[in-house]
């Protein structure tokens, strides 16, 4: 099942979660994000020595670079990556208008924009992805844990890596290895001494991997999951 | 992002665009699949502007002026968190120690507690640390950053070559296990109940039918 907080806090659970689960679920905070992306007739920005990032005070705020790409002399801009209220500027406008006046704000920093442009595309969530407020940390323990019997949560809202892949991962790989404890009663992977050790962001070293893997391989030989083996082949 | 937005061969990212170089699953699932990854750019000093009030300046310039705003900003960020840092290296203060202390406050109020002046808070709004402006998250919890910035986030960051749903086609396509035929698009979960030890989960299509999936197990992503 793959459902982001705000939309989990919809679901009726039966029966109910433990509260502090479920205040966890309601309460934890996603930030709101726009991003605008602009096709050019070429790469222009890198003859003016410029492939970093562009920072200013304009309603667009951060402008970013794709690289150059192979078999195309097209450009790609990011031409805003916005969040919370500087989102907001753009989430009550239509698609046209945010590229209309991401154009319009790029022409004031590189005035070649204007014959450049060729197209754009736009991309907006009210729920982006979690980010704590403050005194929210406390929400890691309800949300880490198993919230029901034989029911777990995962994804980066889970996790201390807030708006990456690496937290989807990491928990998903994590309420799986719940799983496999609880079908196993011999297994004690590195997990067990991670979340002991306190420092999740270890749990991708080499040891914990190889060990998970070889208790995945055997869950898999005993048809316990059908699809982990995709994780590990 | 990619066709029909754009034209054929270009790609632009539309949702998550770069990744720490600390993130080892993520890394070890992208060598897994043979995929490459490339260097973020974020705010290089060589190659990145900063444009304000009409006015245009090279990252490099800024910084090769200790008197800057910009310069002044991100060495006080530095010294700001070098106490954290130098702890949490030295394995002294666990993380869970740093968010005892500092769960509390908001990104603005660790800036404020650590003796940021008004001149250079506006700085950390205006430029970030290399990541962008950071005006509008200045509400949010200091943990959350301080964690980025324990990792050297703002120097150390990848992008994924043609784009990052080469992974999640990767995942989806893979030849041994073809996810892609388990999954079960546009449905929402109305709801969770558990009965006589299984979990049956309520789902409505978008079309409006609605299905339950039975399990033992269930593991909400």
């Amino acid at each position: 099942m793959t459902v982001p907080l705000p939309r989990l806090s919809e679901v009726v659970f039966e029966p109910p979660l433990n509260p502090k689960v479920q205040e966890a679920i309601d309460d934890s905070h996603y930030v709101r994000s726009v991003k605008i992306l602009l096709q050019t007739k070429t790469p222009f920005w890198i003859n003016k020595g410029v492939d970093g990032a562009v920072i200013s005070d304009l309603p667009i705020r951060n402008t970013y670079f794709a690289p150059p790409f192979e078999g195309s002399a097209k450009g790609i801009i990011i031409a805003s990556y916005v969040w919370e209220k500087d989102a907001d500027h753009f989430l009550q406008m239509s698609d046209d208008d945010k590229i209309t006046e991401a154009v319009s704000c790029l022409t004031q920093i590189f005035p070649e924009m204007a014959n450049e442009f060729e197209h754009g595309a736009c991309s907006e969530w009210r729920d982006a992805f979690c980010i704590f407020r403050p005194g929210q940390d406390k929400y890691h323990h309800y949300l880490r844990a198993e919230v029901g019997p034989n029911l777990y949560l995962a994804g980066e809202h889970c996790s201390v890596e807030h708006g990456y892949f690496e937290g989807a991962l990491e928990t998903g790989l994590r309420a799986a290895a719940n799983i496999l404890r609880q079908l196993d009663p011999e297994f004690r992977c590195k997990f067990d001494e991670l979340l002991a050790s306190g420092n999740p962001q270890d749990l991708g070293g080499s040891g914990c991997m190889k060990h998970l893997r070889n208790k995945m391989d055997q869950a898999l030989q005993n048809q316990l999951f059908a699809s982990a083996r995709l994780c590990w082949s | 992002m990619g066709s029909p937005y754009f034209d054929r061969g270009v790609y632009g990212e539309a949702g998550d665009m770069r990744f720490p170089g600390h993130h080892k699953i993520l890394i070890k699932y992208i060598d897994m699949f043979k995929l490459e990854k490339l260097p973020f750019p974020n705010m290089k000093d060589q190659s990145s502007l900063l444009f304000f009030s009409g006015e245009t300046a090279y990252v490099h310039d800024e910084m090769s002026n200790s008197n800057s705003l910009l310069s002044r900003v991100i060495q006080k960020w530095k010294k700001s968190v070098a106490p954290i840092r130098e702890a949490w290296e030295a394995k002294t203060m666990s993380w869970d120690q740093i968010i005892a202390q500092y769960s509390h406050l908001s990104l603005l109020g660790f800036l404020e507690q650590s003796g940021w002046t008004a001149d250079l808070i506006e700085g950390f709004k205006r430029y970030g640390l290399g990541l962008g402006a950071y005006e509008s998250i200045l509400h949010l919890s200091a943990t959350e950053i301080l964690r980025l910035f324990m990792h050297s986030y703002e120097s150390d960051n990848y992008q994924l070559k043609n784009g990052i749903e080469r992974l999640i086609d990767s995942f989806l396509f893979d030849d041994a296990v073809p996810l892609h035929q388990h999954l079960c698009y546009d449905c929402e979960v109305t709801a969770v109940h558990r009965r006589n030890g299984e979990y049956e989960v309520s789902c409505t299509k978008r079309s409006g039918s609605s299905f339950v999936l039975r399990c033992d197990y269930l593991i909400m992503l």
